[in-house]
């Protein structure tokens, strides 16, 4: 499905994600507050692009429009090429559910579950069989070093190998794109490094990763930065020229 | 999602026991209720179910079989002329008292009718003696449950003892036939509750009418009935009057359904407060499913199936507790009836409370956004 929706601009570079104008205003006039404000931007595959601005910049609420978790003020959002906003964002959900991998600050792990099953469980949420999606599930876990933690519950994992659930979480299911609202923001400087490198590795000709962040740690693995202040893109750095 | 919901269930072991307890309770208690209702309205109406016939006939204006004044010995021959009418069988139902062997007395109720060698046989559940031998002067039957309350031997086969001045003389014992005031029941033939309770040669309290075909009842009770003094009604409508009379005139029944609606309230505010904090428990975790795709009937999903355990478990349990509470009832006075119809009466009630229970947590459920885990 990602293949057959996705955007090739060039035969190297595949555009996953794609906002136009996009604004998000909050109350009602005269008391308004413009959170994001006409933001134009792509979010391509092959790359880890990072999102970052202060606390309040808006970044949260611009990866929420984009992910069509929130109705936007006006603008528009393309993900793999499909028109997700205004009465489209119904469509979000089924693209959310084949082709993003999510990643979050606080991992948002079932402490029931063991890891295998935290990982499992959702891919039998997108659909697969349980025998496929346990070995899925096993498969993610291993390539993110954690085959010999599967059958631990969240609580016998340290912070670093909770978020290394959760990517594998994220990873499974083979998305095209995988968006981090602030992954390394409570993990010490090293599990933080080892999950940047983690998610470096993750991407490819037809994967992306979307990071929101403040953390300036993760610079250095960038291929690509978007700096936000007060809800506009105040610069687009692309580290590969 | 039904793996996730569960594993989420058994891991909060302590909130999962305190709701299977809620609901196991609250069905405990209603099936209990509904019981001792069901157990009321059965042994309001016993004897007029037990001794049959088509028609019952007695005095105008008697309400129910417990206040039954003795008719005319002339009513006898008036309703057997009706050529509808095959035999009149005579029964006497009075109040009146015993005499303990230290001398104090206990009020019992006394069920006079001439033996009946077949069936409907009366008195039933004899477990000695036999109806034939109630023929004999001052010969009663005495239930096992009451030997004790009219201080006699536990078998009391064979003891004698004092009726409102004669003396009776123990020739049968009936098992489990208890009346609804709680007073033993002494059943007797015809002339020895006249003797008893000094009434005349062929009066009775009321007639049992057995009709030649049940199609005659509409006029046999229009012939009975222009007899002033006298009200005549089908064996089933004599039975549901005084059913509701006992249940309703008395406030038992109110008080029975006040006790039960008391349960279920109970029920509902446990379960749907350890329900509910098992989901908040998970909004995050829940919010998170709704990021990566999840749809509202997934999440309802995880609530459901919760309930479910909790609602099958939990009344499984409470039956087994009913029962139990049941068969302790069964050796005292009052009497509980668990029928098939009042257990499943009970648990579609007990469904329908954990559905309620369950609403607050689905409409949460149903509240929740991706946003929230960001």
């Amino acid at each position: 499905m990602a293949a057959a929706t996705m955007q090739a601009t060039d035969a190297r570079v595949t555009t996953l994600l794609r906002t136009e104008r996009l604004s998000k205003v909050y109350g009602e006039p005269p008391i308004q507050t413009t959170v994001v404000n006409k933001v134009s931007v792509e979010i391509r595959a092959n790359a880890l692009t990072l999102l970052m601005g202060p606390s309040g910049s808006g970044k949260t609420t611009l990866l929420m429009m984009m992910a069509g978790l929130v109705d936007v003020s006006s603008g528009q959002v393309e993900l793999f090429g499909t028109d997700i906003t205004g009465p489209e964002i119904v469509k979000a959900p089924a693209i959310r559910r084949h082709e993003l991998g999510f990643i979050f600050q606080n991992y948002n792990l079932f402490l029931a579950l063991t890891a295998l099953e935290n990982v499992a469980e959702v891919l039998r949420l997108k659909g697969f069989r349980a025998k496929v999606a346990y070995a899925q599930a096993k498969e993610a876990l291993e390539a993110v070093g954690l085959g010999h933690r599967l059958n631990h519950r969240p609580a016998k994992l340290s912070g670093g190998e909770q978020q290394r659930v959760a990517i594998a979480r994220a990873l499974a299911g083979d998305p095209a794109l995988i968006i981090g609202d602030e992954p390394t923001a409570a993990l010490d400087t090293k599990t933080g490094q080892t999950i940047t490198a983690l998610l470096k590795e993750v991407i490819s000709p037809k994967r992306g990763v979307l990071l929101v962040t403040h953390d300036p740690r993760l610079e250095p693995h960038a291929d690509r930065i978007l700096r936000i202040e007060d809800g506009r893109i105040i610069a687009d750095e692309d580290r590969h020229g | 999602m039904r793996r996730i919901a569960l594993k989420c269930l058994v891991f909060d072991l302590g909130r999962l026991i305190t709701s299977v307890l809620g609901v196991a309770i609250a069905t405990a208690l209603l099936l209990a209720q509904i019981g001792i209702y069901e157990g009321m309205k059965v042994s309001s109406s016993r004897i007029i179910r037990n001794f049959g016939g088509d028609v019952w006939a007695m005095a105008r204006g008697t309400n129910v079989i417990d206040n039954a004044e003795a008719i005319s010995a002339g009513i006898g021959p008036l309703v057997l002329a009706h050529p509808c009418v095959r035999e009149a069988r005579g029964l006497i139902h009075s109040m009146t008292f015993a005499r303990r062997p230290d001398g104090s007395y206990e009020a019992v109720v006394l069920v006079g009718s001439d033996p009946q060698g077949e069936a409907p046989y009366f008195p039933w559940r004899m477990v000695a003696g036999l109806p034939s031998d109630l023929g004999h002067p001052m010969a009663v039957t005495v239930d096992r449950l009451d030997a004790r309350k009219l201080g006699l031997p536990q078998n009391p086969m064979g003891a004698n003892f004092e009726v409102y001045g004669q003396n009776a003389h123990v020739v049968g014992v009936t098992r489990g036939i208890r009346s609804i005031m709680v007073m033993p029941y002494l059943f007797t033939s015809l002339d020895n509750a006249r003797a008893v309770l000094g009434l005349t040669e062929g009066q009775v309290s009321q007639w049992v009418l057995d009709l030649t075909h049940p199609s005659c009842v509409p006029d046999v009770i229009d012939w009975v009935e222009r007899h002033r003094d006298i009200q005549a009604f089908t064996t089933a409508d004599w039975a549901e009057r005084t059913e509701q009379y006992w249940i309703k005139e008395s406030g038992a029944g109110s008080m029975l359904g006040l006790t039960a609606l008391l349960g279920l309230v109970v029920g509902v505010v446990i379960v749907g407060q350890t329900l509910y904090s098992l989901t908040q428990q998970h909004f995050k975790e829940l919010a998170m499913l709704r990021v990566v795709g999840a749809n509202a009937g997934e999440l309802v999903s995880f609530v459901a199936w919760q309930v479910l355990v909790i609602g099958i478990s939990g009344a499984i349990t409470g039956t087994g507790l009913a029962y139990g509470v049941g068969w302790l009832m069964e050796q005292s006075d009052i009497e509980v009836s668990l029928s098939d119809e009042v257990v499943s009466f009970g648990l579609v009630v007990i469904a329908v409370m954990c559905l309620l229970a369950a609403a607050h947590s689905v409409r949460a459920v149903l509240r929740i956004r991706g946003t929230e885990v960001f």
